[in-house]
């Protein structure tokens, strides 16, 4: 608000001083002193500008840096046509870029020494800088265009070589997988300049050695596994030593493969046998492993898979690892039942069943060890499943028929009066045959026959 | 399909409890709010006296009657003391009043499809006198902003034997009136329980008075909740509800009692053994292999029926084996339906036998002698006109229960006579 009355204020003064001006010295003194003070401004603004340009540390800085920019461009494509010298004939591009400095030093941009001259680019104008920035850039990118054309053929070919050798060693059996998906997703990125082609093909090669070196240590341990079972490997040792001094060559895939394929051979019989004895071991513990444990089952399903999947006899030296998982699996499938058993000795006290005590049957699982060897380990461990799941069978018997039986034993009275006697298939229970003897112990006005499985009236 | 929405009518006070006790420990999303409890008194002032030795288990019970009080309870009438034990009084004040009725029932907002389940005690004057009454009205002439409910199934609790003769004689009445009303069948389907035969059942001995009574209740209850569950639960061969009653009113017997056996241990026990249990635990006496119509409904756990373990081919094929050795004739009855249903939550298996078309023998054999003790006295002078038993009232009702237990044997009999043999039969379709 203030601002408006100010202005408005300004306004008037000067309405009134050029008023009180007109009334007191006429219309040609008026229009003169106007004219005057409007050339007096513009005179004054120009000399402004003059003296502020002349005197601004800016537009200086500007230059430098534009000519600085243009200098780390062409040591840049330097670098990157020099480091595609493996593939292409450079000799052209470095003529050009040779000739692109020349010209900018000749120009007095640049020192002979090719740094920036200041004295001389005092008096250039920023704009001929700007427009000497744009020219050498548009250069360069042609230049660039070319070798990346040149290059990117070439690269492509080794970037392809070192995928199907990856390939090739994955198809092989070696654990290089992840890697090799890897290397894949890297060669199959899109790229378009010579710098992006050049960090692909560096970053193809790093994950390459990567895979190669993966594969030269699974190789040396599978030698190592074999020389255990006294399998004679020195031969194989010494491919392997051409390979490590020639890892980057492609050349070498065929005999990391067979050295792999030839150790694996000499451990093929030992890894069917460690495969065979742990599904076996498995298959036995899924019959331990009860109803309701279905956690438990999942897991050994599971672990049983996996032993299944490995059909390579490099995997021989995984299998030591789930034999240790089976170990532990063994361990919980024994606690359940253990806890069950436990469970269940509860529920038979709660349902006053006579003759029942606790077993304490958590002593057999404390008697597993896991660190003994599998084969020791799995035939104490079978023994004591085997004594813990008779426990809950009987358990689980005894709680079943004791739950039931006031349900069955309507239906044996129902059967009885209509029959006179009821055997232990019309009864169409589980545990039939307990359940009958249990009325007959109950009822003293019928007999059990245990040969035809019947109560009579 | 939207699922088939049930409502309770419970009149008098035993039906209340029940009623209100399937409310408060059922939450049946078929049944929801749609729970109407009945009474002529507000005994005197507290419509909730009734229900006090259920409030008294739990606080939560209590909170819930309040919460349905409002709109959930009705009393109807002029008498200042209830029905008294005298039917014809809990009719006329059901008919004098059904106007304050209709208003509760229409607030159950009901459709024509839904299906209405009344509940009654025979024994008494209330429920028994007015539920065939309301039973009549709602499936032919409603009223006012009400649509006319067909569906509407009758449950007829039988008096203890021990109870008096008034009371026989007014099961005896109100049996014949649920059946058949100014000549026509009534209810849609009428389902019968024995009090003392769901107590055998149960095999309570000599408990508490009220215990016994809440266990009996709670049994009716869970064959209520039976009854329903194929609306409610995932059903492999869902029994509609037309299938309740469409072909019972065809053949013209329309009378069911529920045998159940439930909590039944999946592992030990087969479905043989488990449909055997239930038709031992029929809530009515009756004469085994009488009866011509069964609807089987088993709830199952349902990792037991994804298993394989439980089917709804071998329950079938065990409801048939089930069905040649126990309904009358020895070749299966006249009607069957069996329905497998699963349920997520339970453990154990369920089963429900509707058994239906049974003969009544059993069942007047244990009232006849009281009701005749109670008739033969009457005098049929009372001076209140409103609550006179009138003799030639009583002699109809009797007529037409006799007509309609003789359909009945009628049927049975058929059934245990001699078979058509299907050689004769195509012959005479002009096969040769």
């Amino acid at each position: 608000m203030n601002e408006y009355v100010i202005t408005a204020l300004v306004v008037l003064a000067t309405l009134g001083a050029g008023l009180f001006l007109l009334l007191t010295f006429g219309i040609n003194f008026v229009s003169y002193l106007a004219v005057g003070v409007i050339v007096s401004v513009l005179i004054a603004s120009l000399i402004y500008t003059w003296w502020k340009s002349k005197t601004d540390k800016t537009v200086m800085l500007l230059k430098i840096e534009i000519l600085n920019k243009i200098r780390s461009a062409l040591d840049k494509i330097e670098d990157n046509i020099k480091e595609a010298s493996e593939f292409i004939d450079i000799e052209p591009f470095m003529r050009d870029l040779k000739r692109i400095r020349k010209e900018l030093i000749s120009k007095g941009f640049f020192t002979k020494d090719f740094e920036v001259n200041e004295k001389k680019i005092e008096k250039v104008t920023l704009t001929a800088i700007e427009l000497e920035s744009r020219k050498v850039e548009q250069q360069l990118r042609s230049l660039e265009s070319l070798a990346a054309a040149s290059y990117g053929e070439a690269a492509a070919k080794r970037m392809e070589e070192l995928l199907s050798a990856a390939k090739a060693l994955v198809e092989s059996g070696f654990s290089v997988g992840e890697e090799y998906e890897e290397l894949r997703r890297i060669v199959k990125m899109p790229s378009a300049t010579l710098g992006e082609l050049l960090e692909k093909r560096r970053r193809s090669e790093e994950v390459y050695l990567k895979i190669i070196q993966k594969c030269i240590s699974e190789a040396e341990f599978l030698l190592d596994t074999a020389e255990s079972i006294s399998a004679e490997v020195v031969h194989l040792r010494k491919e392997l030593e051409i390979v490590k001094e020639r890892r980057h060559s492609v050349e070498v895939i065929p005999k990391l493969q067979k050295v792999r394929s030839e150790a694996a051979s000499y451990l093929t019989k030992p890894f069917l046998q460690e495969k065979k004895e742990i599904i076996s071991y498995l298959e036995r513990l899924l019959k331990f492993i009860k109803e309701d444990f279905v956690k438990e089952e999942r897991a050994v399903l599971s672990l049983r898979e996996k032993v299944l999947s490995y059909d390579d006899p490099g995997y021989l030296s995984e299998l030591s690892t789930l034999r240790e998982e089976a170990k532990r699996l063994t361990l919980e499938v024994a606690r359940a039942l253990a806890r069950e058993i436990v469970a269940l000795e509860e529920e038979l006290k709660k349902l006053e069943v006579a003759g029942v005590r606790r077993k304490g049957v958590e002593r057999y699982v404390s008697k597993l060890d896991p660190r003994k060897d599998f084969s020791k380990f799995s035939k104490e461990a079978l023994d004591v499943l085997k004594t813990l799941s008779g426990e809950f069978d009987t358990r689980y018997k005894t709680v079943k028929i004791a739950k039931n039986y006031p349900a069955i034993e309507k239906i044996i009275e129902q059967k009885l009066r209509e029959n006179g006697e009821v055997s232990a298939e019309e009864l169409k229970v589980r545990y039939a045959e307990d359940f009958l003897k249990r009325y007959s112990e109950t009822h003293p006005e019928v007999k059990f026959e245990k040969k035809t499985l019947k109560l009579k009236g | 399909m939207q699922a088939t929405r049930w409502g309770i009518i419970a009149s008098g006070q035993g039906a209340n409890r029940i009623a209100f006790l399937y409310y408060a420990k059922y939450k049946n999303p078929s049944i929801g709010d749609r729970v109407l409890l009945l009474n002529t008194t507000p005994a005197d002032v507290k419509p909730e006296k009734p229900l006090e030795h259920i409030f008294a288990q739990s606080p939560e019970l209590r909170e819930k009657y309040e919460k349905i009080k409002r709109e959930r309870v009705c009393i109807f009438g002029r008498a200042p003391s209830g029905a008294g034990n005298n039917w014809v009084l809990g009719e006329r004040e059901a008919i004098e009043d059904y106007e304050n009725i209709r208003r509760y029932i229409a607030s159950l907002r009901l459709r024509s499809s839904d299906v209405l389940l009344g509940i009654a005690t025979l024994g008494g004057g209330t429920g028994n006198g007015s539920l065939p009454y309301i039973i009549h009205r709602v499936r032919r002439n409603p009223g006012f902003g009400m649509e006319r409910i067909n569906n509407f199934i009758a449950l007829g609790i039988f008096p203890y034997d021990f109870e008096a003769p008034q009371r026989h004689f007014n099961a005896i009445c109100g049996l014949s009136r649920l059946l058949r009303y100014n000549g026509e069948q009534n209810a849609a389907l009428v389902i019968l329980v024995d009090n003392s035969q769901v107590e055998h059942i149960l095999d309570l001995g000599r408990g508490q008075k009220e215990e016994r009574y809440q266990r009996i209740n709670e049994e009716i209850i869970r064959a209520i909740h039976m009854l329903i569950a194929p609306s409610t639960y995932a059903s492999k061969a869902t029994i509609d509800i037309a299938d309740y009653y469409q072909l019972p009113s065809n053949l013209g017997t329309i009378h069911f009692t529920p045998c159940l056996s439930l909590g039944n241990d999946p592992d030990v026990l087969s479905l043989d053994a488990i449909l055997e249990s239930a038709s031992n635990n029929a809530m009515v006496p009756l004469d085994k292999g009488t009866a011509t119509m069964a609807y089987i409904i088993v709830i199952a756990p349902e990792e037991k029926v994804l298993k394989g373990e439980i089917t709804q081919e071998d329950l079938e094929d065990i409801s048939r084996e089930w069905a040649v050795k126990h309904l009358a004739g020895g070749r299966g009855g006249i009607l069957r339906y069996t329905s497998l249903i699963t349920s997520p939550e339970s453990k154990s298996v369920d089963a429900m036998i509707l058994l239906g078309g049974f003969s009544l023998r059993r069942i007047m054999e244990k009232c006849l002698e009281k009701y005749y003790d109670f008739k033969d006295s009457l005098s049929g002078e009372s001076s209140d006109e409103r609550s006179r038993i009138e003799l030639a009232k009583v002699e109809k009702l009797e007529k037409q229960l006799k007509d309609y237990i003789a359909l009945t044997e009628e049927k049975i009999a058929r059934l245990e006579g001699k078979r058509r043999k299907a050689k004769a039969e195509l012959r005479k379709w002009g096969f040769s």
